[in-house]
């Protein structure tokens, strides 16, 4: 084998699915300064993590399942019923509280994880009926908007530690987190299952064991997500979750995670949710009505995946020509 | 002139040049072999004759027109029809529906008739002399040898004047080898022109005409078949030549049972198997394709459950999946590298890995060091050919990446080694290397159950020869009664031993 001396040149890899969205990023923070050049500092970087921090959440135990080649969208019932039980019996125990919430993120994930790896049932149908029960029960606790949550766990979630927001911190730990996973048998076996099923299961990974792991992370990070929604919100709201579905899947669809599994990972699913929440913000400031936000995010959202897949396309050129 | 001819074609992958400057030739009514060692650059020059790849540089006439096909279907209309190295079908149509992908037969409107889609599929069973397959049955439940045939006749039912057969005869087994074998010479008398690859030897050299020789992406000798001999190709291909195909070996079971299997029944899939594999062991299996081999595998290896008991080193064991397989030391190599053994969409680093994952790690962490050791280790045992190892698996030539697959498997040093065709698509350097090293795994005091379509494989390297029949053990064959002549007597139902 020989190698030839412009094909080296070219070997420096580059994993266009996640430069897209970081570079789409990085336009919108400039074209942010420009506009307002307030916004470049820690002050709105804080304002930012607060109001990010639920969905980063949600969206990275998305990530997980949407690698094994999943689809969780019981996150929405997950994250509402969290915000419910944390207005409504806070005020008694907090700590009670939360680790109700997280109890009930696990056992949902548990439940189905269970549906789908045992009776083998199709993911998206099964996550959505375990949506609308818990959308039904939330709505059970908490009849509308509002409730109680003590001011003192307000606070600590919009402390700021030295300037820098607490929320950037946790953050920082999802995505540490992230990385250590990434790393573990259990990393490699989610991608391997996302990539070919039958293949993993051949090569001794217990399929049933690691997707119900899976789900209860997702249902985990889910809860969570809703806890610090009625954290930094100081309200709970049994609708909350149904918005964040389809923004937790967008973000990471926008990071580079692929719907057809083996492909992503949750760095580029926070850069993902951050690019969401920036849109509005960007054209709230251009002087756009907030009614064009949505249309915004859904065309960001083809223009982001037509990118990555044009680019991997491109990149590929020579590989599909298999096909 | 008549026929191929290719002048200094070029292709690169990246930093890999898998073709470099190649010229080849080849005329109606011959069937010419092109020969070399794995990544020698066959595949990718098969690929640029049909049309699924583009070469960088170099041009190709047929009947002295210049060639330029930008896709498979433009080489299809100009009658080159090509068996692929990895097959194709679609696994979720029907058979029929695969033979006659884009290419229905005419029936009225623009639905398909089923009806009229069986009877075009069975007529062409019947004037190829194919009666085991179901036109009807879905393409996923035929086991890989019918799939290769499924294959071959979808190509060859378009009629086209030029075949070409990527490792067509790897999947098949012995009966079906020599059906392919005649069709390619009937094929061949009609003037049409066969491209025929295969890294066996004895059958490349009893059918084909003529012979190219490519090694390292370079066209290194043409040669007419029975004016060469072994020896000479074999050192064309590798450079050197090689000592013996077989290993020297001395039988070394002990009489201790190291797995026995007691009356292992699957429904319509296995008939009470009973057998024991000993410790030092090298137990054959063999007879024709279908009779129960697969599945016995699979069950040995908790994929498929069976009724009946498997016991290990004289205890019983239950397996549910294939990790506990794994964990009580029994391996499979299983016989599909593309859909059950790889992930070909990622790395070979993480593709060896995988089965190994809870021995390198702790607490669920990887021990980085440990891990890439090994991997290098196995990388080095088997020659693996490759770029780097953070490719893709797909990006690796067929018989590298069934190497990536045994690899993987023997990083787990198991006790119990389930062997399915291990040397599927290998080249011959590698296979006597493999021979070897199976020999040295029964010395080393653990046991290997060997299945394989190539009945030399069969004598050259077992202890004994368990030969199966009807889903369940006809015969077994020990010492001298191992013979081709006796396996494939016992493998249609015929004793070998004289009544009394
Ligand atoms: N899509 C690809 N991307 C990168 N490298 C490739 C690709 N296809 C082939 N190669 C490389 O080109 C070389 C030749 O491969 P090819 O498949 O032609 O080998 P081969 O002679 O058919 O081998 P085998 O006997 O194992 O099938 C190999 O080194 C392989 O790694
Ligand atoms: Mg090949």
């Amino acid at each position: 084998m020989k190698i030839n001396e412009a094909a080296r040149a070219g070997k420096l890899k580059i994993n266009w699915s996640f430069a897209v969205p970081c570079i789409v990023l990085a336009m919108l923070i400039i074209a942010m300064g420009i506009l307002k050049p307030a916004t470049l500092s820690l002050y709105f970087l804080g304002i930012k993590c607060d109001i990010s921090v639920s969905l980063v959440f949600v969206a990275a135990g998305q990530t997980l399942v949407l690698i094994s080649e999943g689809i969780d969208l019981s996150v929405g019932g997950v994250m509402s019923i969290a915000t419910c039980i944390m207005a409504t019996m806070s005020e008694i125990s907090l700590v009670g509280a939360i680790l109700l919430c997280l109890v009930i993120g696990l056992a949902v994930g548990c439940i189905n994880g269970l549906l789908i790896s045992k009776l083998k049932m199709q993911p998206l149908i099964t996550t959505l009926s375990t949506w609308t029960v818990l959308g039904g029960c939330a709505l059970w606790i908490l009849k509308t908007d509002g409730g109680y949550i003590p001011p003192a766990f307000t606070n600590f979630l919009i402390h700021r530690v030295g300037g820098i927001p607490v929320t950037l911190l946790f953050i920082i730990a999802v995505l540490i987190m992230w990385f250590f996973l990434k790393n573990t048998a259990f990393g490699y076996s989610v991608y391997a299952i996302g990539s070919n099923e039958r293949a993993a299961y051949f090569n001794g990974i217990h399929i049933t064991k690691t997707k119900i792991k899976i789900f209860c992370i997702s249902g985990v990070c889910a809860a969570l997500g809703g806890i610090m929604y009625a954290g930094i919100n100081a309200t709970g709201s049994p609708t909350v979750g149904e918005s964040n579905i389809m923004m937790s899947i967008a973000a990471a669809v926008i990071g580079g995670t692929s719907l057809t599994g083996g492909r992503g990972g949750v760095t580029g699913t926070v850069v993902g949710v951050f690019i969401l929440k920036l849109i509005s913000d960007i054209l709230v400031f251009a002087g756009i009505t907030s009614y064009y936000t949505s249309l915004c995010q859904g065309l960001l959202l083809i223009i982001c995946v037509a990118i990555g897949s044009v680019s991997t396309l491109l990149k590929n050129r020579r590989r599909l020509e298999y096909d | 002139m008549s026929g191929f001819v290719v002048k200094k074609i070029s292709k690169s992958f990246g930093a890999v040049k898998a073709l470099d400057e190649v010229n080849f030739s080849a005329e109606h009514g011959e069937i010419h072999a092109i020969l070399g060692e794995n990544g020698a650059g066959k595949s990718t020059l098969i690929k640029i004759l049909s049309g699924v790849q583009q070469a960088d540089e170099g041009t190709i006439t047929l009947n002295g027109k210049e060639l330029r096909f930008k896709s498979p279907k433009e080489a299809l209309a100009c009658g080159i029809g090509t068996v692929f190295q990895e097959l194709s079908l679609m696994q979720d149509l029907t058979v029929a529906q695969n033979i006659f992908f884009e290419h229905y037969p005419k029936s009225k409107g623009i639905i398909i008739d089923k009806k009229l889609l069986r009877e075009k599929a069975l007529e062409l069973f019947q004037k190829y002399d194919i009666m085991d397959i179901d036109p009807d049955i879905r393409t996923n439940q035929l086991s890989l040898s019918q799939q290769q045939m499924v294959e071959i006749i979808k190509v060859i039912s378009r009629e086209p004047s030029i075949i070409i057969l990527d490792e067509a005869t790897s999947a098949l087994t012995q009966n079906r080898v020599h059906w392919l074998l005649d069709l390619a010479r009937k094929l061949a008398d009609k003037n049409k022109m066969i491209l025929f690859i295969s890294h066996r030897l004895q059958e490349t050299r009893q059918n084909c005409d003529r012979v190219t020789v490519l090694r390292n992406g370079r066209d290194v000798g043409v040669r007419t078949l029975n004016e060469v001999d072994n020896d000479e190709l074999v050192s064309l291909m590798i450079g050197r030549k090689l000592s013996a195909y077989f290993p020297e070996w001395k039988p070394m079971a002990s009489e201790q049972p190291q797995l026995e299997a007691k009356s292992l029944t699957i429904d319509k899939y296995l008939n009470n198997v009973t057998f024991t594999l000993r410790k030092g062991e090298v137990l054959g299996v063999g007879g024709l394709a279908g009779q129960g081999q697969v599945p016995l595998f699979l069950a040995l290896a908790g994929i498929r459950h069976a009724t009946g008991e498997i016991m290990l080193d004289g205890r019983k064991i239950v397996l549910r999946n294939p990790g506990d397989a794994l964990e009580n030391g029994i391996t499979l190599i299983p016989e599909d590298r593309s859909t059950e053994g790889l992930i070909q969409t990622m790395s070979i680093r993480i593709n060896l890995l995988l089965p190994s994952l809870s021995i390198f790690s702790k607490w669920g962490f990887l021990n980085r060091k440990q891990s890439e050791r090994a991997i290098e280790e196995a990388i080095e045992r088997l020659e693996i050919k490759m770029g780097s190892s953070d490719d893709m698996v797909m990006s690796l030539s067929g018989g590298n990446q069934q190497k990536v697959l045994i690899s993987k498997y023997l990083m787990l040093n198991p006790k119990v080694f389930l062997m399915l065709d291990p040397t599927r698509g290998v080249d011959v350097g590698t296979k006597s290397e493999m021979f070897r090293l199976v020999r040295k795994l029964a010395e080393e005091g653990n046991s290997v159950l060997f299945y394989s379509t190539d009945l030399s494989e069969l004598t050259g390297i077992c202890d004994r020869v368990m030969v199966m029949y009807d889903n369940s053990v006809f015969d077994t064959l020990v010492g001298e009664e191992i013979t081709k002549e006796n396996i494939l007597k016992a493998s249609v139902g015929e004793s070998i031993r004289i009544t009394q």
